[in-house]
């Protein structure tokens, strides 16, 4: 039987060119079942996301849709992760009902858009339980929101925070772009994929401004300790005021 | 932290830049707005006591909120705050009991 050269390639779904295992269509688990689940059929634990085929703005909404829904469904299931809950535990609160240590959302899981839905804090106590694996889950979906490629702004031409500290700032695929989502007329630039190469990481984490507006270009900085800094000496933000987040 | 509360937050740039708490029968609204002429953000929060029947909630912008403002009680260095880790979540109260002990005195 011949095969049938007529038929299209199709890409291969939910690939992840950095992860050649990815393109393997008849690996389950990673050779793992024992230790992992795959309810979708796609991915290890169900957590990935086929963003080879959306546009950034819907890598964004996926971002944030697919983190809600990844709480929603770890809700009640902590027990399969007590080995990661240890990294996010706040005081000694429990869960209501179920012995289990109270947890509170990351940076990362409020990054990628639970605070930006209202504009209001979700504090602790209002996500419980399994947090901490979907703020692995929402860590990795943040970081792909912010391709390497993108320019990365920081506002204000003073002085870098120190490596490691977590810092704001704003990213767009042009230095136009990016620069809109600070107030900032001095600016530094950088690229996601240059902090990140340094030891560093950029993630996407819109916020609301004070009229209400939400600001998606709004990134979580954390620059690695490899030195110098890779952001450019401060220079004048080409956007006008006016067109600025404010 | 030793007392932390519940904090509501609009405008994040390292950490919030309005902030509204309740705290000692008090609606309190810190705010650091972008200075123009500095081309950052102010180093303190200015302290307003704002009327309990505002809603934040129901608030499109909060704008206007320094102008509804009841009272203005001072400034609290940004340095101050203590953030829990999220730095989006609570704040230490000991800022807050600070500025306050000072208008009672």
């Amino acid at each position: 039987m011949s095969p049938d050269w007529s038929a299209e390639p199709v890409p291969v779904p939910y690939a992840d060119l950095t992860d050649p295992q990815t393109l393997n269509l008849y690996n389950y688990e990673r050779g793992n079942p024992m230790s992992h689940a795959d309810p979708d059929g796609h991915c290890p634990d169900g957590i990935c996301v086929n963003i080879a085929t959306m546009s950034p703005a819907a890598v964004d909404r996926q971002a944030q849709n697919t983190t809600q829904v990844l709480i929603g469904e770890f809700k009640g299931a902590v027990n399969m992760f007590t080995s990661t809950v240890n990294l996010v535990l706040s005081g000694g609160t429990q869960v209501p009902g179920t012995g289990i240590p109270q947890l509170q959302p990351s940076n990362e899981a409020q990054a990628v858009g639970i605070t930006a839905f209202n504009g209001q804090v979700i504090g602790a106590g209002a996500i419980e339980g399994g947090v901490a694996a979907s703020e692995f889950v929402a860590g990795r979906i943040a970081e792909a929101a912010v391709p390497d490629a993108n320019i990365v702004v920081r506002g204000g031409a003073g002085e870098m925070p120190a490596p490691g500290t977590t810092i704001s700032g704003s990213h767009g695929a042009t230095v136009e772009e990016a620069a809109q989502g600070v107030p900032h007329g001095q600016i530094r630039t950088s690229t996601a994929g240059d902090v990140r190469g340094a030891g560093g990481s950029v993630r996407s984490a819109p916020e609301a401004t004070r009229s209400g507006a939400i600001n998606q270009k709004h990134v979580n900085i954390r620059e690695g300790t490899k030195q110098p800094s890779t952001f450019s000496p401060p220079k004048p933000n080409p956007v006008p005021k006016k067109d600025r987040i404010t | 932290m030793n007392h932390t509360t519940r904090i509501v937050y609009r405008e994040f740039y390292d950490v919030p830049r309005m902030i509204i708490v309740s705290h000692c029968g008090l609606k309190l609204l810190l705010d650091c707005k972008f200075d123009e002429s500095l081309d950052e953000y102010p180093t303190a929060y200015k302290v307003y006591a704002l009327p309990l029947e505002v809603d934040e909630s129901t608030l499109r912008s909060w704008d206007k909120l320094p102008q509804e403002a009841t009272k203005y009680l001072g400034e609290i260095p940004v340095g101050q705050v203590i953030f829990d880790s999220t730095k989006r979540a609570e704040i230490d109260t000991a800022s807050l009991d600070t500025l306050l002990a000072g208008q009672a005195s």
